[in-house]
């Protein structure tokens, strides 16, 4: 019998990387358009995205395994105890909180909802059959890479924001860039 | 706080480059200094009591 190559947990890898992509993309469209720069937790919520999107895609190159789903829970976790301690940060009535909004909720209060959603679209993967996950078609790739620059650009710009050492808790300027340029004459 | 996305990164170049093993490798190394971050803005450096 000739396997199929359509399967429904191979495209559900592939749209929830798409939902990783689009927002760690939306989040840099916010830094440079509007010249938001991201709090210390709004980084290490990047950051937990980052781990779901490596979980994902460690699905989509090597095939579809309970580690991998593993990581991606753990960083879905983690993702929620960090969005959900920004969110009791400004829970009490009267404060503004942090940040622009987009369709009247704050980013971490979305970023608590999309881990929440991911967390439940892995464990829907997890119960589904796990042939045909592997994937190196195109679109994969440019997913997968268009992932990897989105890290690689956090990594530049967590560097030219914060330098080597802690961000400042509400960052007006690119402090790393001023640091780099003093101490190393960048 | 640029070195968990670091060690982030070279997770991805290992996948990218099929070295599983050491994928995983990273990964554990970017969640644990991510919690140490955590730990340091929930805490002494917020100075918010839990």
């Amino acid at each position: 019998m000739r396997a199929s190559s359509f399967s429904i947990a191979g495209l559900g890898n592939l749209l929830a990387l798409l939902a990783v992509n689009g927002s760690l993309s939306y989040a840099f469209f916010d830094q440079f358009y509007f010249g938001e720069l991201p709090c210390p937790l709004c980084l290490l919520q990047r950051l937990a995205y980052v781990l779901i999107g490596i979980a994902l895609i460690m699905n989509i190159r090597f095939g579809a395994h309970n580690a991998h789903y593993g990581w991606g829970f753990l960083g879905g976790v983690i993702g929620m105890m960090v969005s959900l301690r920004q969110i009791l940060l400004h829970i009490m009535p009267g404060d503004a909180g942090f940040g622009n909004t987009f369709l009247e909720l704050h980013f971490y209060t979305w970023a608590f909802l999309g881990f929440l959603s991911l967390i439940a679209a892995q464990a829907i993967l997890l119960m589904l059959p796990s042939q045909g996950v592997r994937n190196h078609a195109w679109f994969a790739r440019l997913l997968v890479i268009w992932f990897i620059l989105l890290v690689f650009g956090n990594v530049i710009s967590t560097l030219l924001e914060c330098g080597i050492g802690p961000c400042a808790d509400d960052p007006v300027t690119y402090d790393g860039f001023h640091w780099l340029r003093q101490h190393i004459g960048f | 706080m640029f070195l968990p996305f670091l060690t982030a990164l070279i997770a991805t170049l290992c996948v990218w480059y099929e070295r599983r093993l050491l994928a995983f490798g990273f990964l554990g190394l970017t969640v644990l200094i991510l919690l140490v971050w955590f730990r340091f803005h929930a805490t002494t450096h917020l100075n918010i009591s839990l």
